[in-house]
Protein backbone atom coordinates (compact mmCIF):
# COMPACT_ATOMS: atom_id res chain seq x y z
CA UNK A 1 0.00 0.00 0.00
CA UNK A 2 1.02 3.43 -1.05
CA UNK A 3 2.21 5.63 2.36
CA UNK A 4 0.20 8.67 1.53
CA UNK A 5 2.54 10.45 3.71
CA UNK A 6 5.24 10.56 0.99
CA UNK A 7 2.64 12.29 -0.98
CA UNK A 8 1.70 15.24 0.70
CA UNK A 9 2.48 18.38 -0.67
CA UNK A 10 3.89 21.19 1.16
CA UNK A 11 0.65 22.86 1.02
CA UNK A 12 -1.29 20.03 2.93
CA UNK A 13 1.19 20.07 5.65
CA UNK A 14 1.34 23.84 6.10
CA UNK A 15 -2.87 23.34 6.24
CA UNK A 16 -2.07 20.32 8.99
CA UNK A 17 0.23 22.49 11.07
CA UNK A 18 -1.92 25.41 10.74
CA UNK A 19 -4.65 22.52 12.57
CA UNK A 20 -1.53 22.07 14.88
CA UNK A 21 -1.25 25.89 15.63
CA UNK A 22 -5.25 26.10 16.36
CA UNK A 23 -4.75 22.86 18.76
CA UNK A 24 -1.89 24.58 20.50
CA UNK A 25 -3.86 27.90 20.82
CA UNK A 26 -6.55 25.39 22.67
CA UNK A 27 -4.20 24.29 24.66
CA UNK A 28 -2.72 27.31 25.76
CA UNK A 29 -6.06 28.12 26.91
CA UNK A 30 -6.71 25.73 28.89
CA UNK A 31 -3.34 25.32 30.54
CA UNK A 32 -3.17 28.82 31.32
CA UNK A 33 -6.68 28.07 32.89
CA UNK A 34 -5.14 24.86 34.45
CA UNK A 35 -2.37 26.89 36.14
CA UNK A 36 -3.93 30.38 36.59
CA UNK A 37 -1.25 31.94 34.81
CA UNK A 38 -0.59 33.07 30.78
CA UNK A 39 1.03 30.29 28.93
CA UNK A 40 1.85 31.31 25.40
CA UNK A 41 2.07 28.42 23.06
CA UNK A 42 3.26 28.50 19.32
CA UNK A 43 4.13 25.56 16.77
CA UNK A 44 6.87 26.60 15.16
CA UNK A 45 7.56 23.55 13.05
CA UNK A 46 5.49 20.75 11.60
CA UNK A 47 7.19 17.80 9.25
CA UNK A 48 6.49 14.15 7.75
CA UNK A 49 9.27 12.03 8.71
CA UNK A 50 10.03 8.48 8.99
CA UNK A 51 9.24 7.14 12.50
CA UNK A 52 12.97 5.76 12.54
CA UNK A 53 13.99 9.17 12.41
CA UNK A 54 11.69 10.33 15.17
CA UNK A 55 14.76 9.56 18.35
CA UNK A 56 16.77 12.04 16.58
CA UNK A 57 14.18 15.19 17.38
CA UNK A 58 15.48 14.94 21.14
CA UNK A 59 19.41 13.56 20.53
CA UNK A 60 18.67 10.13 20.36
CA UNK A 61 17.00 6.63 20.87
CA UNK A 62 18.61 6.58 24.56
CA UNK A 63 17.14 10.19 25.53
CA UNK A 64 15.44 10.15 28.38
CA UNK A 65 11.83 11.47 27.52
CA UNK A 66 8.50 11.54 29.45
CA UNK A 67 5.35 10.47 26.38
CA UNK A 68 1.74 10.09 26.68
CA UNK A 69 0.08 7.80 24.03
CA UNK A 70 -3.34 7.45 23.28
CA UNK A 71 -5.40 6.05 20.40
CA UNK A 72 -7.89 8.50 18.58
CA UNK A 73 -11.27 6.16 17.58
CA UNK A 74 -14.22 7.34 15.51
CA UNK A 75 -14.25 8.98 12.15
CA UNK A 76 -10.26 9.30 11.84
CA UNK A 77 -8.53 6.47 13.56
CA UNK A 78 -5.38 6.73 14.46
CA UNK A 79 -2.77 7.57 17.29
CA UNK A 80 -1.18 10.43 19.30
CA UNK A 81 2.44 10.44 20.97
CA UNK A 82 3.52 13.75 22.87
CA UNK A 83 6.31 13.38 24.18
CA UNK A 84 8.98 15.62 25.52
CA UNK A 85 12.40 15.87 26.88
CA UNK A 86 13.04 15.34 30.56
CA UNK A 87 14.02 18.67 31.21
CA UNK A 88 11.59 20.16 29.28
CA UNK A 89 8.53 18.08 31.42
CA UNK A 90 9.95 18.60 34.55
CA UNK A 91 9.68 22.20 34.44
CA UNK A 92 6.09 21.92 33.32
CA UNK A 93 5.48 19.80 36.19
CA UNK A 94 6.91 22.81 38.50
CA UNK A 95 4.85 24.98 36.74
CA UNK A 96 2.09 23.22 37.72
CA UNK A 97 2.98 21.87 41.10
CA UNK A 98 6.18 24.03 42.34
CA UNK A 99 9.65 22.97 42.18
CA UNK A 100 10.00 19.29 42.32
CA UNK A 101 13.34 17.13 42.65
CA UNK A 102 12.09 14.10 41.36
CA UNK A 103 8.99 12.85 39.27
CA UNK A 104 6.67 11.98 41.99
CA UNK A 105 3.26 10.02 41.42
CA UNK A 106 1.35 13.43 41.97
CA UNK A 107 3.91 14.64 39.18
CA UNK A 108 3.29 11.91 36.71
CA UNK A 109 -0.10 12.27 37.03
CA UNK A 110 -0.50 15.94 36.04
CA UNK A 111 2.09 15.36 33.29
CA UNK A 112 -1.04 12.59 32.37
CA UNK A 113 -3.09 15.65 32.53
CA UNK A 114 -1.20 17.97 30.79
CA UNK A 115 -0.79 15.25 27.68
CA UNK A 116 -4.33 14.54 27.88
CA UNK A 117 -5.21 18.15 27.67
CA UNK A 118 -2.56 18.82 24.92
CA UNK A 119 -3.57 16.01 22.77
CA UNK A 120 -7.35 16.48 23.14
CA UNK A 121 -6.75 20.26 22.28
CA UNK A 122 -5.50 19.52 18.73
CA UNK A 123 -8.31 16.71 18.30
CA UNK A 124 -10.75 18.79 18.76
CA UNK A 125 -9.48 21.61 16.58
CA UNK A 126 -8.79 19.13 14.46
CA UNK A 127 -12.54 18.18 15.04
CA UNK A 128 -13.62 22.05 14.11
CA UNK A 129 -11.54 22.34 10.39
CA UNK A 130 -12.84 18.83 9.68
CA UNK A 131 -16.06 18.28 11.10
CA UNK A 132 -15.18 14.45 11.80
CA UNK A 133 -15.72 12.94 15.01
CA UNK A 134 -12.68 11.82 16.57
CA UNK A 135 -12.41 10.40 20.41
CA UNK A 136 -9.55 10.14 22.30
CA UNK A 137 -8.62 6.63 24.75
CA UNK A 138 -7.92 7.88 28.38
CA UNK A 139 -3.62 8.41 28.22
CA UNK A 140 -0.78 6.42 29.40
CA UNK A 141 2.45 7.60 30.29
CA UNK A 142 6.08 6.33 30.54
CA UNK A 143 9.23 7.98 31.30
CA UNK A 144 11.89 6.48 29.74
CA UNK A 145 14.05 6.44 26.75
CA UNK A 146 12.67 7.58 23.73
CA UNK A 147 13.27 4.45 21.32
CA UNK A 148 11.94 2.58 23.81
CA UNK A 149 8.76 4.49 24.06
CA UNK A 150 8.41 4.53 20.33
CA UNK A 151 9.08 1.06 19.24
CA UNK A 152 6.68 0.20 21.77
CA UNK A 153 3.78 2.53 20.07
CA UNK A 154 4.88 1.79 16.99
CA UNK A 155 4.66 -2.32 17.59
CA UNK A 156 1.07 -1.82 18.96
CA UNK A 157 -0.38 0.00 16.25
CA UNK A 158 1.64 -2.42 13.90
CA UNK A 159 -0.32 -1.55 10.60
CA UNK A 160 0.40 2.14 10.15
CA UNK A 161 2.81 3.63 7.24
CA UNK A 162 6.36 4.36 8.24
CA UNK A 163 6.14 8.07 8.31
CA UNK A 164 4.35 10.18 10.73
CA UNK A 165 2.96 13.97 11.12
CA UNK A 166 5.40 15.83 13.83
CA UNK A 167 3.67 18.84 15.36
CA UNK A 168 6.85 20.79 17.23
CA UNK A 169 5.29 22.99 20.22
CA UNK A 170 7.10 25.54 22.25
CA UNK A 171 5.34 26.56 25.24
CA UNK A 172 6.32 30.14 26.92
CA UNK A 173 6.46 30.70 30.44
CA UNK A 174 7.70 33.73 31.72
CA UNK A 175 10.81 33.29 29.82
CA UNK A 176 11.24 29.81 29.87
CA UNK A 177 10.71 27.89 26.66
CA UNK A 178 9.85 25.00 26.41
CA UNK A 179 9.58 22.33 23.91
CA UNK A 180 7.73 19.17 22.92
CA UNK A 181 6.67 17.00 19.91
CA UNK A 182 3.03 15.75 19.12
CA UNK A 183 3.62 12.75 16.94
CA UNK A 184 0.17 11.47 15.14
CA UNK A 185 0.38 8.74 13.13
CA UNK A 186 -3.21 8.00 11.15
CA UNK A 187 -4.46 4.65 10.77
CA UNK A 188 -5.38 3.25 7.45
CA UNK A 189 -6.81 6.16 5.55
CA UNK A 190 -7.87 8.04 8.03
CA UNK A 191 -5.18 10.77 6.70
CA UNK A 192 -7.36 11.03 3.40
CA UNK A 193 -10.22 10.96 5.26
CA UNK A 194 -8.97 14.22 7.13
CA UNK A 195 -7.39 15.64 3.39
CA UNK A 196 -10.60 14.82 2.03
CA UNK A 197 -12.71 16.76 4.73
CA UNK A 198 -10.52 19.74 4.69
CA UNK A 199 -11.30 20.38 0.76
CA UNK A 200 -7.92 19.45 -0.06
CA UNK A 201 -8.35 15.70 -1.59
CA UNK A 202 -10.76 14.07 -4.07
CA UNK B 1 30.03 -0.85 17.46
CA UNK B 2 27.33 -2.73 15.26
CA UNK B 3 23.83 -1.44 16.23
CA UNK B 4 21.34 -3.94 15.29
CA UNK B 5 18.28 -1.99 14.28
CA UNK B 6 14.42 -3.31 14.96
CA UNK B 7 14.00 -6.49 12.50
CA UNK B 8 18.02 -6.71 12.05
CA UNK B 9 20.07 -9.25 12.93
CA UNK B 10 23.83 -9.67 12.56
CA UNK B 11 26.63 -12.35 13.54
CA UNK B 12 30.13 -12.09 14.06
CA UNK B 13 33.16 -13.99 15.54
CA UNK B 14 35.89 -10.81 15.29
CA UNK B 15 36.71 -10.53 18.96
CA UNK B 16 37.19 -6.97 18.63
CA UNK B 17 33.58 -6.23 17.73
CA UNK B 18 30.01 -5.19 20.21
CA UNK B 19 26.42 -5.80 19.16
CA UNK B 20 24.53 -3.58 20.06
CA UNK B 21 20.45 -3.32 20.28
CA UNK B 22 19.70 0.10 21.79
CA UNK B 23 16.23 1.97 23.32
CA UNK B 24 14.63 -1.57 23.29
CA UNK B 25 10.62 -1.36 24.98
CA UNK B 26 9.01 -4.73 24.10
CA UNK B 27 11.38 -5.71 21.58
CA UNK B 28 13.89 -8.29 22.63
CA UNK B 29 17.07 -8.71 21.86
CA UNK B 30 17.99 -12.41 21.18
CA UNK B 31 21.72 -13.50 21.68
CA UNK B 32 23.34 -16.51 20.89
CA UNK B 33 27.15 -17.41 21.47
CA UNK B 34 29.00 -20.46 20.91
CA UNK B 35 31.85 -20.39 23.82
CA UNK B 36 33.76 -22.72 21.94
CA UNK B 37 34.50 -20.80 18.32
CA UNK B 38 33.75 -17.67 19.62
CA UNK B 39 30.89 -16.77 17.38
CA UNK B 40 28.26 -14.36 18.87
CA UNK B 41 24.87 -13.36 16.50
CA UNK B 42 21.85 -10.70 17.63
CA UNK B 43 18.60 -10.66 16.63
CA UNK B 44 16.17 -7.67 17.23
CA UNK B 45 13.00 -9.39 17.63
CA UNK B 46 9.88 -6.74 17.11
CA UNK B 47 7.38 -9.68 16.95
CA UNK B 48 6.04 -12.79 18.03
CA UNK B 49 5.01 -15.06 14.94
CA UNK B 50 5.30 -14.26 11.12
CA UNK B 51 2.06 -14.04 9.15
CA UNK B 52 3.10 -16.53 6.85
CA UNK B 53 5.15 -18.74 8.86
CA UNK B 54 8.25 -17.53 7.08
CA UNK B 55 9.41 -13.75 7.36
CA UNK B 56 9.07 -12.71 4.05
CA UNK B 57 11.72 -10.14 3.64
CA UNK B 58 12.20 -9.32 7.23
CA UNK B 59 12.88 -12.77 9.27
CA UNK B 60 14.28 -10.94 11.68
CA UNK B 61 11.81 -9.13 12.97
CA UNK B 62 10.16 -12.59 14.13
CA UNK B 63 10.37 -14.52 16.95
CA UNK B 64 9.73 -17.68 14.69
CA UNK B 65 12.01 -16.83 12.07
CA UNK B 66 14.13 -15.09 13.46
CA UNK B 67 16.24 -17.53 15.67
CA UNK B 68 16.37 -20.40 13.32
CA UNK B 69 17.70 -17.49 10.34
CA UNK B 70 20.08 -15.93 13.38
CA UNK B 71 21.52 -19.94 14.00
CA UNK B 72 21.63 -20.80 9.67
CA UNK B 73 23.91 -17.42 10.15
CA UNK B 74 25.94 -18.68 13.00
CA UNK B 75 26.30 -22.04 11.34
CA UNK B 76 27.99 -20.57 8.37
CA UNK B 77 30.22 -18.59 10.29
CA UNK B 78 31.48 -21.59 11.97
CA UNK B 79 29.54 -21.78 14.60
CA UNK B 80 27.84 -25.53 15.81
CA UNK B 81 24.30 -25.69 16.58
CA UNK B 82 24.34 -27.93 19.56
CA UNK B 83 27.15 -25.64 21.48
CA UNK B 84 24.97 -22.36 21.62
CA UNK B 85 23.43 -20.84 24.71
CA UNK B 86 20.80 -17.52 24.12
CA UNK B 87 20.97 -14.58 26.43
CA UNK B 88 17.59 -12.54 26.34
CA UNK B 89 17.62 -8.77 27.28
CA UNK B 90 14.04 -6.30 26.15
CA UNK B 91 10.29 -7.20 26.14
CA UNK B 92 9.31 -4.40 28.59
CA UNK B 93 5.85 -3.47 29.04
CA UNK B 94 6.40 0.14 28.88
CA UNK B 95 2.63 1.33 29.50
CA UNK B 96 0.62 0.22 32.63
CA UNK B 97 -1.74 -1.32 31.09
CA UNK B 98 -4.60 -4.40 31.93
CA UNK B 99 -2.83 -7.86 31.48
CA UNK B 100 -4.56 -8.67 28.17
CA UNK B 101 -3.57 -5.37 26.18
CA UNK B 102 -2.44 -5.42 22.94
CA UNK B 103 0.08 -3.05 24.42
CA UNK B 104 1.73 -6.04 26.37
CA UNK B 105 3.07 -7.20 23.16
CA UNK B 106 6.53 -7.53 25.33
CA UNK B 107 5.43 -10.63 27.44
CA UNK B 108 4.07 -12.37 23.74
CA UNK B 109 7.68 -11.63 22.33
CA UNK B 110 9.40 -13.24 25.28
CA UNK B 111 7.18 -16.41 25.21
CA UNK B 112 7.56 -16.81 21.33
CA UNK B 113 11.52 -16.35 21.27
CA UNK B 114 11.68 -18.86 24.94
CA UNK B 115 9.18 -21.91 23.09
CA UNK B 116 11.28 -21.05 19.19
CA UNK B 117 14.91 -21.52 21.54
CA UNK B 118 13.27 -24.66 23.52
CA UNK B 119 12.30 -26.32 20.03
CA UNK B 120 15.70 -25.89 18.69
CA UNK B 121 17.16 -27.16 22.14
CA UNK B 122 19.08 -23.91 22.58
CA UNK B 123 19.96 -23.58 26.46
CA UNK B 124 18.68 -19.85 27.79
CA UNK B 125 21.16 -18.84 30.48
CA UNK B 126 20.57 -15.26 31.23
CA UNK B 127 18.03 -12.93 30.59
CA UNK B 128 16.79 -8.84 31.76
CA UNK B 129 13.13 -9.09 30.46
CA UNK B 130 10.21 -7.81 31.33
CA UNK B 131 9.46 -5.24 33.74
CA UNK B 132 8.60 -1.97 32.49
CA UNK B 133 11.60 -0.55 31.85
CA UNK B 134 13.42 0.50 28.87
CA UNK B 135 16.56 -1.31 28.09
CA UNK B 136 20.20 -1.15 25.93
CA UNK B 137 21.84 -3.91 25.84
CA UNK B 138 25.70 -4.39 24.52
CA UNK B 139 27.19 -8.15 23.55
CA UNK B 140 30.62 -9.14 23.30
CA UNK B 141 31.92 -11.72 21.06
CA UNK B 142 35.02 -12.03 22.76
CA UNK B 143 33.35 -13.41 25.96
CA UNK B 144 30.02 -13.82 25.22
CA UNK B 145 29.18 -11.18 27.91
CA UNK B 146 26.22 -8.74 27.89
CA UNK B 147 25.74 -5.38 29.38
CA UNK B 148 22.36 -3.83 30.39
CA UNK B 149 21.68 -0.17 30.47
CA UNK B 150 18.26 0.93 31.98
CA UNK B 151 17.64 5.07 33.15
CA UNK B 152 18.20 5.33 36.57
CA UNK B 153 19.95 1.94 37.13
CA UNK B 154 23.79 0.80 37.13
CA UNK B 155 24.62 -1.00 34.34
CA UNK B 156 24.80 -4.52 34.40
CA UNK B 157 26.62 -7.56 33.19
CA UNK B 158 24.88 -10.53 32.52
Amino acid sequence: MEDIFESLSSREIDILREVGNVGAGHAATALSRLLNRRILMTVPRAYVIPLREAPELVGGTETLVVGVYLSVTGDAPGHMLFFAPWSSAMALVEMLMGPQEDLTEMGRSALEEVGNILTSSYLTALADFTGLLVVPTPPLIAVDMLGAILSTVLIEIGKAGDHVLVVETEFQDAGRALSGYMVFIPEGVALMTILRALGERQ
Amino acid sequence: MIRVGMAEGYVTANPSSVLAALGLGSCVAVMLYDPVRRVAGMAHVMLPTSPDGRGGTTPYKFADTAIPRLVEEMVKAGAKPSQLVAKLAGGASMFQTAADSPLNIGQRNIQAVEEELKRLNIRVVATRIGGNVGRSVYFYPATGIARVRSIGQEEQEF
